[in-house]
């Protein structure tokens, strides 16, 4: 019965996605309003259909329908009720309907909220966001659909699946589909399995409508900043979405594949990280068009970038075309989702290349000094696409190509990764400490000078305060201080500019501050994004330079000792848990300077034959202490204990936390979607500039 | 500006063309800098991560890979995982088989391979290294390393993908049933 609701639904809505496009192509070429609502109403109208087929499949998981196959793959009869839920999105065609149920909504929201503001979009909007709609729920109906059954052909005895009915096939028998039921992967119940796929999926699908905007503004030729403005507080958060699905992937990894690492430069991370990079090049970028009508090309180029590399990330992920840990099993998508992502990025680029022609996408003004805001923005998208292409080419550009060519696969190991972001991140801090500095057309040295002041006298102060401390390399300083001036320039903005206002208005301190969190809310939040990204980078950095480590065999009593930090291990517990799965527990006392500073249990989990390691953590911001147990032999009671000690990793995600509280400040309340009157235009213009030195008003031009 | 009356007359619009190309060929000279940065990081960082990845058969009879850092895949022989149990250095070793690398079930491709006594076998050798929780029977393992001279690989890096038990992919039914049989509920 659900299977057979699921299916409908599917269908129905594949048949509206198609609707929507041809009735929104029509509209655009027949200027006919009708056709255009005709239009709007068969999109908005995939949201309720795709949300009856997912909430099928979620309650044939929830009620242990074995007969459908999906079900049957990922849980069996022992799965706990709460990674049943999860199970939706646990393999291939779960995930994937989950993914286009996201995008019908966010289709569905976006289009009906721009409605009336955006009217020359629309067409294009509709018909864009419904063709991606439309490719991925045709994915789910002929190559990975969910609702496929078990059918029982009596003819040769076999059980197999099929969404219809095949002609004399019945139902198997239930218990021995219940029996057989294959189970949820191991590894895959965790918490970090809950939130990392939504969270990356809702950072994908969300840069769909910022592309769709994009695409309907190429294709209109309305190419004013209304496709920007529109997508504005979109774009923030999907990038916040994708920032999120990234870090909480990392903060799984290091949690559960003992390893003490957070990040491998496995291809499929670096696939997730490539729109990332892209996304966040646009959201600044698309400040100066906003403000100087200026970068608009850029703009078109990594928004679509953006997109393109969502595209290609999925279709890398989920075809089996790389070799990695990650991968899904390989699958039929792979072709079309290779050709879908090679038709959108082409009709793009020829759309762009079309209107540049065309004369629509010329600068409102000039670059006039090298040193000027736009510039350096120029030079940050510089440094994301570069960083972008860099790592595009070790995950997939050189093993692909060398393979097409000699016939031999090269693979790029972690070190290429390692020689060539580091220079990229440091240059990328480097702008962020020096960008929020500059004015529009051009900055003097001594305004750049008077506002760095501080910030970099309290950069060397806290390098003095590391040097002392013990940390000598030159890398690693290096990385601190540009990593920590950028900080410091967040702050000292924020705090130059209450004070300003303490001074001139008369305001305490906290108004001042939560008046231009109120009043320039993206530029005020973006500081505090700013901020987390200062802090995520000295995490970075400290674990991965200074990361130490050491293992040792140990009987009942015995320590290892690393650095001033000593671990004893007092004994072990066996255990079976309530999902099954027997349980080796260490017992281990740690010690700092002969202090007990706390017990830990990292363990060994059996899942029926799977294994799973699970460290013991002890978390500070300094450090982590993380043990991981890695043998255990009965007869002797002896345990082989890992010990790593990761400075500073807990950085990452307290920086991450203050990068969604940022995100949240810079996007939140209604600061309108309406594109601005000229006058505001201008004035905000003016607004953006940093606040000068009150004391300096002769001849400082803004 | 104030001119004396013998100097040539300024044409502003010349001053500032030539600004407007300073300008240009400043941005111009920057922007094929960073490109040369990037560029040579990118063949430097390429010239030393790059490795052939290669069979198990290549590693061990292939002369122009020999002595040379590689990539190999295998199915891992369970029965050989040994793991020494007096070092206090992590020291794993377990033999690894080729495998029909373009099967399209890779689950039944690792399950030829483990059991094929045609297949080519490797030794491997790993230490210092925490045991790998997927080192298991027909687990595939891709490692990066070295022959040595005695034939076993001294594996750098070693990685595993998780092995789907290799059962049928579908569920099967009890031998007893047959065409027509009345199918119940408790059936198996």
């Amino acid at each position: 019965m659900l299977a057979e609701i699921g299916l409908a639904a599917l269908m129905l809505s594949f048949a509206s996605a198609l609707l929507a496009v041809g009735a929104a192509v029509y509209a655009a070429r027949s200027g006919q309003a009708r056709w255009l609502v005709s239009a709007r109403n068969a999109a908005v109208a995939t949201f309720p259909l795709l949300t009856v087929a997912t909430a099928s499949l979620l309650a044939a998981l929830l009620t242990q329908q074995y007969t459908i196959r999906y079900v049957w793959s990922v849980t069996n009869t022992t799965t706990p009720t709460f990674y049943r839920f999860t199970a939706l999105w646990g393999s291939q065609a779960g995930s994937l309907l989950f993914w286009t149920w996201l995008m019908s909504l966010f289709a569905f929201s976006a289009i009906l909220i721009n409605w009336r503001r955006y009217p020359r979009l629309m067409p294009g909007v509709v018909a864009y966001t419904m063709a991606t709609v439309a490719f991925f729920v045709g994915l789910s109906l002929f190559l990975e659909n969910p609702f496929e059954r078990w059918w029982l052909d009596p003819a040769t005895g076999q059980i197999i699946a099929s969404a219809l009915i095949p002609p004399g096939a019945v139902t198997p028998p239930i218990q021995i589909l219940a029996e057989q039921a294959k189970g949820l992967n191991p590894l895959l119940r965790h918490f970090g399995m809950i939130i990392h796929p939504p969270m990356l999926y809702l950072g994908f699908v969300g840069f769909v409508i910022p592309f769709a905007f994009a695409m309907a503004a190429l294709t209109s030729r309305d190419l004013s900043t209304g496709w920007i403005v529109a997508t504005r507080r979109w774009s923030l958060i999907a990038w916040l979405f994708l920032s999120l699905g990234l870090i909480l992937g990392g903060r799984w990894a290091y949690d559960v594949l003992g390893w003490g690492g957070y990040w491998g430069w496995d291809p499929v991370e670096n696939a997730a990280f490539l729109p990332w990079l892209l996304g966040t090049a646009f959201i600044h970028s698309v400040m100066i068009q906003e403000k100087r009508g200026m970068l608009k090309v850029w703009n078109l180029v990594l928004v679509i970038g953006t997109f393109s590399m969502v595209m290609f990330a999925t279709f890398a992920t989920r075809s089996g075309l790389i070799d990695s840990v990650h991968a899904f099993a390989r699958s039929e998508i792979g072709v079309p989702m290779f050709l879908f992502w090679a038709a959108m990025t082409s009709v793009s680029s020829y759309l762009i290349l079309l209107r540049r022609r065309e004369g629509l996408l010329r600068d409102d003004h000039r670059f006039t000094h090298i040193l000027s805001r736009e510039t350096l923005f120029v030079l940050n998208n510089v440094v994301f696409v570069a960083l972008a292409l860099a790592i595009f080419w070790g995950s997939f550009g050189a093993p692909i190509s060398s393979e097409l060519i000699t016939g031999t696969e090269v693979t790029i190991g972690t070190e290429y990764y390692h020689i060539v972001t580091p220079p990229l991140f440091l240059l990328m801090y480097l702008l962020m400490g020096v960008a929020p500095l500059s004015a529009y057309g051009v900055t003097s040295l001594r305004r750049l000078g008077m506002g760095i002041l501080y910030p970099a006298a309290a950069t060397l102060v806290a390098l003095a305060l590391i040097f002392v401390t013990g940390t000598r390399g030159v890398g690693a300083l290096l990385g601190y201080g540009l990593t920590l001036l950028a900080g410091f320039v967040a702050i000292w903005e924020i705090i130059r500019a209450a004070q300003a206002r303490t001074r001139s208005k008369g305001e305490s301190p906290l108004t001042a501050v939560v008046a231009l969190f109120r009043r320039n809310r993206r530029r005020y939040g973006g500081y505090v994004v700013h901020l987390g990204v200062t802090v995520i980078g000295i995490g970075v950095i400290g674990s991965t330079l200074f990361q130490d480590d050491t293992e040792r065999l140990l009987t009942v009593g015995e320590s290892l000792t690393l650095q001033d930090y000593t671990i004893r291990y007092d004994g072990i517990t066996l255990a079976t848990a309530d999902d099954t799965r027997e349980m080796t527990i260490a017992d281990v006392t740690v010690l700092r300077g002969g202090q007990e500073l706390t017990r830990l249990r990292p363990r060994l989990d059996d899942f029926d034959g799977m294994a799973m390691t699970i460290a013991g953590q002890y978390s500070t911001l300094e450090n982590d202490i993380y043990i991981l147990l890695n043998d255990y032999t009965e007869s002797t009671n002896t345990v082989r204990l890992w010990l790593y000690i990761n400075p500073l990793v807990n950085l990452i995600w307290w920086g991450g936390l203050i990068l969604i509280v940022g995100t949240l400040l810079g996007s939140w309340g209604g600061d309108g979607n309406a594109p601005l009157s000229p006058a505001q235009s201008s004035r905000a213009a003016q607004d953006d500039n940093p606040p000068t030195f009150p004391k300096r008003t002769k001849g400082e031009t803004a | 500006m104030a001119q004396a009356t013998w100097e040539k007359p300024i044409d502003a619009r010349a001053v500032l063309a030539r600004g407007q190309k300073a300008e240009r060929l400043k941005f111009l000279i920057g922007g094929v800098l960073l490109l040369g940065i990037v560029l040579y990081l990118v063949m430097s960082g390429t010239l030393l991560g790059a490795r052939y990845f290669i069979t198990i058969d290549e590693t061990i009879s292939d002369p122009q890979y020999a002595g040379q850092t590689v990539r190999v895949t295998g199915v891992v022989l369970g029965q050989t995982i040994k793991i020494d149990a007096e070092s206090q250095e992590t020291i794993i070793t377990f033999t690894v088989s080729s495998f029909p690398a373009d099967h399209p079930n890779l689950a039944e491709a690792l399950y030829i391979g483990a059991n094929d006594p045609n297949a080519t076998h490797m030794q491997v050798r790993v230490v210092g290294q925490p045991k790998p929780e997927l080192l298991r029977h027909e687990a595939q393992a891709i490692m990066t390393g070295k022959l040595n001279a005695n034939g076993i690989f001294i594996a750098d890096e070693l990685q595993f993908k998780c092995p789907s038990r290799f059962e049928a992919d579908a569920p099967v039914m009890g031998q007893q049933d047959h065409p027509g049989m009345e199918l119940s509920g408790d059936a198996g």
